[in-house]
């Protein structure tokens, strides 16, 4: 096991840069999160992790050593790719053991290896099989078990779950994390769907346009975003966003002249505008809130969603109340004072609230 | 009963070519079996002679000759297209500069017809005046004599042969080497794999069945191989640079021993087939380990 860091590393393709100076350090043993919107790099990073891309400027080291100009075989690193990327020839005993067999192994190592890989995933029974005959989520096991047959420092994730259908989806992530828990391997997991990320990872690095735009635990982002778009982004359904102007200390006064109480607004001053966010399970019915129109319910189960009409803007609430919402009703509104988070509408930087 | 009509249906819609094949292949096929249990030629009634067209075909040194120069030029044509094909198909997928107008001049030599390939080649490889000939005197090197020696006709008519057939090669290859997904050779990579072990142990075995369906169809156009001979060499000098075909048409035509011919086309039909057998064997081995469970 080994940690990685990662330092002001950059990637262009030709004149285009498209990874601008990222810096993460990742914790031996640790499982950390690429998450963001499709193009932001993620996958490219990952990439450049595992020697698949070259690294354009800045430095990668794995452990102690710096692995920029190393090849990705010389890295100690095993990849699951989206697709699998399994030998479609080889049975899945001989593609877990395809590493094994390159470095020509022993048959009893080889044989105790892909024993152990195949019982750690309950793959013993298809020892034999080619990729052809197994369903999708067998093949995903297949991928990880031959990276776990290398027994590397470092596990890289691409997308791993995105072919599978829902249920074996969220199936698999519990597998992941467990299979993390148990080998304690430092794992990167590239993914593009914020839950993912949220339930498996010890760490979240959110990208956007081949920059960090925050890293943290996942709590830590979804309780104190840095900025408008990491706000945005963790959290389903998404953060509501409002313009507003600072009263009092404890009062905000939206566009449309709803006050709203907050509290932690010691450091901000009057007439300040700022931009309000307000997550969809942070708004609550309170009689005397703000008069809201129901244009759409999606009952759950658990919780219900309602997209509601406040003033002009579009407003998402989550409900865990058991009540019978119709759509066209007037509710009443109101967020919970200490759970709104303000931003700079300039900047979209997270302004110094107390919690 | 709706099984039986979408059956009816199914028979109905296959029935013109069924017919055609039958018309064009399978009933010409046996009246040339029949053929060649029968003395015949123009202006005389066909008669039995039991096996003795066989005997006789093969028991003339010129049917040997022309047996073992069609198995010669067949075995070195096919295999050095498969080669050459393999080659070149793992250089356009490395990523070429201009490949479509490189695969378009790749291509060319397919849409060529055979009698305008020969007649072009034997400008170029005239004895005298030909471009290559020049050429190769020019550079001090010994010229194609393919008039004169058995073995530089048939030499020449091999590449030829290759020249005009290594598309359809090349293209079944390119094809095959382009549907195997990168990902592979990244996964291959990070596993270790060196570019040689890449391709031994990731391309090769992917492209197995391809290079086997490719190889199948050349042995079998390979194996009626005539005009390339005929135009160019015409069997000369002395009949040493016959193959069967043109033994065949020989035999046919130019003696009328229809019945020898015949004799000839059905053992060119069972060496052709002995060789497809095993090729065929092979395939079907291969999809059959490859279906699902």
């Amino acid at each position: 096991m080994a940690s990685v860091t990662i330092s002001d590393m950059r990637k262009s393709f030709g004149k285009h840069e498209v990874i601008h100076g990222v810096d993460i350090k990742i914790a031996d043993g640790s499982f950390v999160a690429l998450v963001g919107p499709s193009g932001c790099g993620k996958s490219t990073l990952l990439r450049m992790i595992a020697g698949l891309e070259e690294i354009s400027a800045g430095e990668l080291r794995i452990g102690e050593r710096v692995v920029n100009e190393l090849p990705s075989k010389d890295r100690d690193i095993a990849m699951v790719f989206q697709s699998y990327a399994l030998y479609p020839h080889l049975t899945v005993a001989e593609n877990m053991g395809f590493s094994l067999s390159l470095k020509k192994a022993s048959k009893a190592e080889t044989e105790e290896r892909v024993g152990y890989a195949a019982r750690t995933l309950g793959l013993e029974a298809l020892l034999d099989r080619k990729p052809k005959q197994l369903s999708g989520g067998q093949r995903q096991r297949v991928a990880m078990g031959r990276a776990i047959v290398r027994d590397p420092q470092v596990f890289l994730f691409d997308e791993p779950l995105s072919n599978l259908d829902a249920k074996l989806r969220v199936q698999m992530r519990g597998e992941i994390k467990a299979l993390h828990r148990r080998l304690a391997t430092t794992t990167i997991y590239v993914t593009h769907d914020q839950v993912e990320a949220m339930t498996m990872a010890d760490e979240i690095v959110v990208l956007r346009d081949g920059r960090v735009e925050q890293a943290g635990q996942p709590m830590d982002l979804y309780d104190a975003p840095a900025n408008i778009f990491v706000a945005g982004f963790i959290g389903s359904p998404a953060m509501n966003f409002f313009a507003a102007t600072i009263e009092s200390v404890d009062t905000l006064r939206l566009e449309d002249g709803t006050a709203i109480p907050f509290s932690g607004g010691e450091g901000l001053a009057k007439d300040q505008r700022v931009s309000v966010g307000i997550r969809p399970e942070h708004l609550m019915l309170a009689p005397g809130g703000a008069p809201s129109k129901i244009t759409l319910v999606e009952p759950t189960g658990p919780e219900t969603l309602l997209t509601l009409e406040v003033g002009h803007a579009a407003v998402t609430m989550v409900s865990r109340e058991r009540r019978r919402f119709t759509e066209g009703e007037i509710i009443t509104i109101a967020p919970e004072p200490d759970r709104l988070h303000l931003f700079d509408p300039e900047t979209g930087m997270r302004l110094p609230q107390r919690q | 009963m709706s099984e039986r009509k979408g059956l009816m249906g199914a028979l109905a819609l296959v029935a013109p070519v069924q017919a055609i094949v039958t018309l064009v292949i399978f009933i010409p096929a046996l009246y040339v079996l029949w053929l060649s249990f029968q003395s015949s030629t123009y202006g005389q009634a066909a008669q039995f002679v039991g096996l003795a067209n066989y005997s006789r075909v093969l028991s003339d040194p010129y049917f040997w000759r022309a047996l073992i120069n069609t198995a010669v030029v067949v075995l070195v044509v096919v295999h050095v297209e498969l080669l050459l094909g393999l080659g070149m198909a793992l250089l356009f997928a490395s990523g070429l500069v201009a490949r479509p107008l490189l695969l378009a001049v790749v291509l060319a030599p397919y849409a060529v017809s055979e009698v305008s390939a020969v007649v072009m080649w034997r400008f170029l490889f005239d004895p005298s005046i030909g471009i290559v000939t020049q050429a190769l005197l020019a550079l001090g090197l010994p010229t194609l004599e393919w008039a004169v020696f058995p073995s530089h006709g048939l030499f020449i008519v091999a590449l030829l042969s290759i020249w005009l057939h290594l598309p359809f090669t090349f293209i079944i290859l390119y094809a095959a080497r382009l549907s195997v997904p990168g990902e592979l050779y990244e996964a291959a990579a990070i596993d270790g794999a060196s570019p040689w072990a890449r391709f031994r142990r990731v391309t090769l075995p992917l492209l197995v069945p391809a290079m086997l369906i490719a190889m199948l169809f050349r042995y079998i156009f390979a194996f009626r191989l005539f005009s390339e001979v005929w135009l160019m060499t015409g069997g000369g000098p002395a009949r040493q640079t016959e193959v069967l075909a043109v033994y065949l048409y020989n035999e046919a035509f130019r003696y009328n021993q229809f019945g020898t011919a015949s004799a000839t086309g059905w053992l060119l039909v069972i060496a052709s087939l002995g060789l497809a057998l095993f090729y065929l064997r092979k395939i079907y081995k291969e999809m059959f380990a490859n279906a699902p469970a």
